[in-house]
């Protein structure tokens, strides 16, 4: 299958660590590509020798059909990037930033243009103040300016929602879908935060000491009939006593103090709501949990440091 | 027999004298054609040999006011003149008139036969100790004059005369002087080593002496010269 | 790779740290050329006490626009070179400590391009240095302090060269130290590739130069014969030999002429050999250096 991005066998070793053990994935045209893993899994190792930050031990990567190694130039001129947080020169200004990079990129670096994408991140007003005057969101945004600047196909995000704030992590989240439903760009996007990855990627891969465990569409890889459910309610020994002398004990997972857990199949949660209420159980909240955080933290058991559920 | 004894230790004591005498009237006889002139202004070219520098030829203008005034200028640059230049001038030998004249053997200077005359200074207190000069009798010109000093060592001056010899000004006239070693205080400035300075110094056997040649172009003679100059 | 170039020169010149050495060269050389107006005279006698017996030294005269600019030159040996491996010493540190190293190096330049052009960059910055630097030691100078002979003084010798003998000197001097400063700036820019912060290479760097400078004026034999003629710092100082005329063999200095040409030019290649290998090395380390910052 040959897509945007086609990762074979690739292997990284550093001294006395391996820290990316013969990967191979693919990335399709216009897929929202999720990087899954722990911290220290490979998931930023791998993203940086995909932009040649890092040079393999082993394996091939091929991007655009060609090979990255022998045609890293006219490759990289269709990729943009953001790792991490974003770095600019903090003694020039938004737009001497913004100037450099597209000159860089060989790009357009018109003033007019320039300004456009300036507008686009909403910084027009603060082109000409200095760099280190931005905000952490600000500076974010002009760093996703400086990775559009010369208008790539392939968008690759490394954590890009390190260090901001809710209203950040939701702009970040709305970019991402913007990139790909609208501007048909292909993105991939490693993070550590499941929940937004789920809410964005339509594909992904989960790796853990550097190897692949698990690769495909997301709604492929998230089996319903293993929906964790909480309830919440009013009088929960009474709740947790009903449970427990019905049919929906064997889905019990553990009652906890201000919930309860089970794990049923998705379709079941009207049932169990509508049983709750006839047996006289006041439910407060009836929730299917994080599916994805519980996916990834069953696939990657044993790595477990906390209990899944706190007490 | 006592008659021809006497007669002849004083025929040699009268000529003895009369020698000293002949050598005492020749020095004044150089002595005055050298004092007429009273004063000059000259353009030459001065070369200097001193061990421890390397300068390129100068134009130099030199200046002479009698007795003993002597400068060396040199008016478009700098030049570095050896201490003691001031006796340069043969006038300044023989200001002092209170010496004795011993003659000694003639020699010859190139093709010229010179008398020797040593001059002996009776003040005993004076800074020269001995002045030894070749004169040319016949054109009444010092071709070389030796003194010895008592803080300076010993130096020279040699003169070839030409067009000026009436005025008994030389055409080149030659210094030779002592000199003490130089050496720059440590540690002021780091020197470019190219690697080739050591193997010359083991091979040079280092001198004290310097020398100075200054070749005259022409002469001003008595025109007056401002005291202002020598300062 | 002019583009790129222009972009390098535009983050050295907007960056006010890069200031700080124009300002610090323009201070260390007013403060010399203050204290030579008030009293140059004291330190001549000094520098030239060791011939003060024998010659009359015409101080007033010799100290002029062409001598005191060669004394500022010798007084800065060590400090200009610092102000060099500031820069240098910053141009890959400095970005892998500001995190821009990695959003360079993913554009679509070639690691061997970018570092040529961040190498030409330093270079260009060290030559306007050194032309600031020959404005106000060699213009000022001769401003304040007239034009005349130059005397020179040697370990041994003392040179005298003519007024009209000394500027033709003088640019070759400043071309040399050029490729002088350059090998220092080389000498950062390859240990620079080692750090995520410019004080480690910027510091290294003046500690060799420090530390081969010293070993380069020992007189020390075991030194001498093996160790001395391989330290570039040996060769830094033949700007020097622009100034030494060739003699006569009786004392006198022939105008127009260099007393050891070839030992210049040998030093030359020594120097550009150096420049050649630390930037080789710096190119060749680099392209397989792996980005973690």
């Amino acid at each position: 299958m040959t897509g945007i991005i086609n990762v074979s066998s690739l292997t990284k070793q550093f001294k006395d660590v391996k820290a990316v053990d013969s990967l191979s994935f693919t990335v399709n045209q216009s897929d929202v590509y999720g990087f899954l893993g722990q911290n220290g899994a490979g998931k930023s190792t791998t993203i940086r020798m995909l932009l040649t930050l890092i040079e393999p031990s082993g394996g091939e990567i091929e991007i655009f059909g060609l090979n990255l190694r022998s045609h890293r130039k006219e490759i990289l001129r269709q990729v943009g990037a953001i790792i991490e947080r974003p770095d600019l020169y903090k003694y020039l200004s938004g737009y001497e930033n913004l100037q450099l990079f597209a000159k860089m990129n060989g790009v357009d670096s018109s003033r007019k243009k320039l300004m456009e994408q300036l507008e686009l991140v909403g910084l027009a007003d603060r082109a000409n103040s200095k760099a280190k005057t931005y905000s952490q969101g600000m500076k974010q945004r002009l760093g996703i300016a400086i990775a559009l600047v010369h208008d790539p196909q392939l968008v690759i995000l490394d954590e890009p929602t390190n260090g901001l704030d809710p209203q950040g992590i939701a702009d970040m989240r709305n970019l991402i879908l913007h990139l790909s439903r609208h501007l048909k760009k292909t993105v991939v996007v490693s993070s550590h935060l499941l929940s937004e990855i789920e809410q964005v990627a339509t594909r992904m891969l989960i790796i853990d000491k550097g190897k692949k465990i698990v690769e495909g569409a997301v709604e492929e890889l998230i089996d319903p009939a293993k929906t964790l459910v909480s309830l919440e309610a009013t009088d929960l020994s009474f709740a947790v006593d009903y449970i427990q002398n019905s049919k929906w004990n064997a889905f019990l997972i553990k009652p906890v103090f201000d919930n309860i857990l089970l794990q049923i199949h998705r379709e079941q949660i009207p049932e169990l709501n509508h049983d709750l209420v006839y047996a006289g159980v006041g439910v407060l909240s009836l929730q299917a949990k994080n599916s994805l955080e519980n996916y990834f933290l069953q696939i990657t058991a044993g790595k477990q440091y906390v209990g899944n559920f706190t007490d | 027999m006592k008659g021809i004894v006497i007669s002849t230790l004083f025929l040699m004591l009268v000529s003895k004298v009369s020698v000293a005498q002949e050598a005492m009237d020749l020095v004044l006889k150089v002595k005055t054609k050298i004092e007429q002139v009273k004063d000059y202004e000259a353009t030459g070219i001065m070369k200097t040999n001193v061990p421890f520098l390397k300068v390129p030829m100068a134009d130099v203008t030199i200046y002479f006011k009698n007795p003993d005034k002597l400068k060396i200028k040199n008016e478009k640059g700098i030049s570095l003149v050896p201490k003691g230049a001031a006796s340069m001038s043969l006038s300044n030998l023989m200001a002092n008139r209170k010496f004795t004249a011993i003659p000694a053997e003639n020699e010859k200077i190139g093709n010229i036969t010179v008398k020797v005359i040593k001059l002996l200074p009776l003040d005993d207190n004076s800074e020269i100790v001995l002045s030894t000069l070749y004169i040319d009798e016949a054109r009444l010109l010092i071709l070389k004059a030796r003194t010895t000093t008592r803080e300076n060592g010993t130096y020279e001056l040699a003169m070839q005369y030409g067009k000026y010899a009436s005025y008994a000004l030389p055409d080149k006239a030659v210094f030779t002087f002592n000199t003490k070693e130089y050496k720059l205080p440590k540690g002021v400035t780091f020197d470019y080593d190219d690697g080739s300075k050591k193997s010359k110094n083991k091979d040079e056997v280092k001198t004290n002496k310097g020398m100075l040649e200054i070749s005259y172009n022409n002469y001003i003679i008595n025109k007056g010269v401002p005291d202002s100059v020598f300062k | 790779m002019l583009a790129i170039l222009r972009i390098e020169l535009l983050k050295i010149f907007r960056r006010p740290r890069t200031y700080i050495s124009f300002a610090a060269i323009a201070a260390m050389v007013g403060i010399v050329q203050l204290a030579l107006k008030v009293d140059g005279i004291s330190y001549l006698e000094f520098l030239m006490g060791g011939m003060k017996d024998s010659i009359e030294i015409p101080y007033q005269v010799v100290l002029n626009g062409y001598l005191v600019c060669f004394i500022i030159l010798n007084l800065l040996l060590i400090h200009v070179p610092l102000l060099v491996a500031l820069v240098a010493g910053d141009s890959i540190a400095g970005e892998a400590n500001m995190g821009t190293l990695r959003l360079l190096l993913t554009r679509p330049v070639s690691r061997t391009q970018f570092m040529l052009t961040k190498f030409a960059a330093c270079v260009i910055y060290t030559v306007m240095l050194l032309i600031w630097m020959a404005l106000l030691s060699l213009l000022v100078s001769i401003l304040l302090f007239g034009t005349n002979d130059m005397i020179i003084t040697r370990n041994d010798v003392v040179e005298q060269i003519q007024r009209s003998d000394i500027l033709w000197r003088y640019i070759a001097a400043f071309a040399y130290a050029a490729v002088a400063l350059t090998t220092v700036a080389a000498l950062a820019f390859l240990l620079s590739i080692f750090a995520d912060n410019s004080i480690g290479p910027i510091v290294s760097t003046i500690s060799i130069v420090i530390v081969f400078t010293i070993l380069s004026e020992m007189q020390i034999p075991i030194y001498d014969d093996t160790v001395k003629p391989w330290l570039f710092t040996s060769h830094m100082l033949a700007w020097k030999g622009f100034f030494y005329s060739k003699s006569n063999g009786e004392g006198e200095a022939i105008k127009g002429t260099i007393e050891n040409l070839p030992a210049i030019m040998r030093s030359l290649g020594v120097l550009i050999g150096y420049i050649v290998l630390f930037v080789g090395s710096a190119i060749l380390i680099f392209r397989k250096k792996d980005i973690l910052s």
